[in-house]
């Protein structure tokens, strides 16, 4: 009677280590998992925020050029320098000139930290002297640079 | 017995200790990231600031051995790097072209000569008109306009100082008065007067003594003016005047200022 009491304990203490061995392995392994995804989450958040709050695109240089004057072109159109002053590179991927009409999208423009790149309109960009221009330059990243000239 | 009870709870305090460094590093963790992002957000706010306390102003702009000579002052009270100069000239054909500068200029200094160790060159005689860019690190710029004083009518006065006299060879002063009437920062350059010759009626004279002075004004900036004097001695009979014209050279022809002289 004394043996087959004790044998039911070992079972009942080997089924009480095994459910919390399992119990415990399972949470161990299913909270490893979730914060591993939390971590790589936020680490990629906070990497791609820190790199668009580290672009620092200046749109250096506008000027115009008039078919009718001093543009080899052919036709109106301006001629857009942007200077990459930050620390990291960026890649241009749309320029857009005061609406939606006037839409650029590029692949692959990238300019290295103190590099920059210039860009002419290839049709025609009908701007009128004392008018003023906005121009929006959206990056890779997301970022969007806008400037305001005054057209000679 | 008591052993055995103690096990499973070994065990079960063995795998929380484990949850436990597990959330304790996945929070320091998360904290560092939060700290990273939060310096950059910070060191691109003091950017921003400083990008607004930024602060350079033309000092003058003139043209010397046939280039540019540009002085800027920095009013602000940060030190600035000025690192392109943009020229594009509005005569020839689509010419936009920058040359690098990079220069510091600490609070309160001046920087001369920017301009002049650049391979471009500048015939101020010519009617060249110039917009003229200075660029910084931070994104901000100083921007002007420079040329002859020939591409916009300027205004201008001419005056005999008396315009009439009583006596025949009196000594009387011609003043031109000519005003930089841009709206816009622009800088004109060259800034020399021609008078015509004098066109009097009967036996009247004007002989000329002295002028112009200054004969020229190497640059004239917005809203300034600009003031010539000549000396005559004004000569003739009764009724007889004298007529004269003044204008600039390399100005428009159509833009001009006339005065008359007479005896009474």
């Amino acid at each position: 009677m004394q043996t087959q009491r004790g044998l039911s304990t070992v079972v009942a203490t080997a089924l009480m280590l095994s459910a919390v061995a399992v119990l415990g392995t399972t949470l161990v392994l299913w909270s490893t998992s979730n914060l591993r995804v939390y971590e790589t989450s936020l680490a990629t958040t906070s990497s791609s925020n820190t790199n668009r709050i580290n672009e620092f695109l200046v749109i250096e240089n506008v000027g115009f050029c008039k078919a009718n004057g001093n543009c080899l072109k052919g036709h109106n159109y301006i001629n857009i320098t942007l200077a990459n002053y930050g620390n990291i590179g960026l890649n241009v991927t749309q320029i857009k000139l005061n609406d939606s009409r006037y839409v650029y999208t590029f692949t692959n423009v990238p300019i290295s930290p103190g590099k920059e790149y210039s860009w002419k309109n290839s049709t025609n960009y009908p701007w009128s002297s004392g008018k003023p221009q906005k121009i929006f330059i959206t990056t890779g990243r997301g970022s969007i640079f806008t400037t305001q000239v005054t057209a000679p | 017995m008591r052993s055995r009870k103690g096990l499973s709870t070994v065990v079960g305090m063995v795998f929380a200790l484990i949850a436990l460094a597990i959330s304790v590093g996945y929070i320091t963790y998360s904290m560092n990231i939060l700290d990273q992002y939060n310096q950059v957000v910070i060191a691109k706010s003091q950017q921003t600031i400083d990008n607004g306390k930024e602060n350079f102003q033309l000092y003058t702009s003139t043209i010397k051995n046939n280039k540019f000579n540009v002085t800027v002052i920095n009013t602000g009270n940060l030190p600035i790097n000025i690192t392109r100069m943009w020229v594009q000239n509005y005569s020839v054909s689509d010419s936009v072209n920058y040359y690098t500068i990079n220069t510091l200029v600490s609070p309160g200094a001046t920087m001369i000569n920017i301009g002049q160790n650049i391979p471009l060159t500048v015939n101020p005689a010519s009617n060249g008109y110039y917009n003229i860019k200075l660029t910084t690190t931070r994104g901000n710029s100083l921007q002007f306009n420079m040329g002859s004083p020939g591409v916009k009518p300027l205004f201008m006065q001419l005056m005999f100082l008396p315009n009439k006299s009583s006596v025949t060879g009196l000594n009387v002063t011609l003043l031109y008065l000519v005003t930089n009437n841009s709206t816009s920062n622009n800088l004109l350059t060259n800034i020399q007067p021609q008078l015509s010759s004098p066109v009097c009626t009967g036996t009247g004279s004007l002989t000329s003594l002295v002028g112009p002075v200054p004969a020229q004004y190497p640059t004239l900036p917005s809203g300034s003016t600009a003031i010539f004097k000549w000396n005559y001695v004004f000569g003739g009979a009764a009724t007889n005047k004298c007529y004269i014209t003044a204008s600039l050279k390399n100005g428009i022809a159509s833009n001009f200022a006339y005065d008359t002289i007479s005896l009474p």
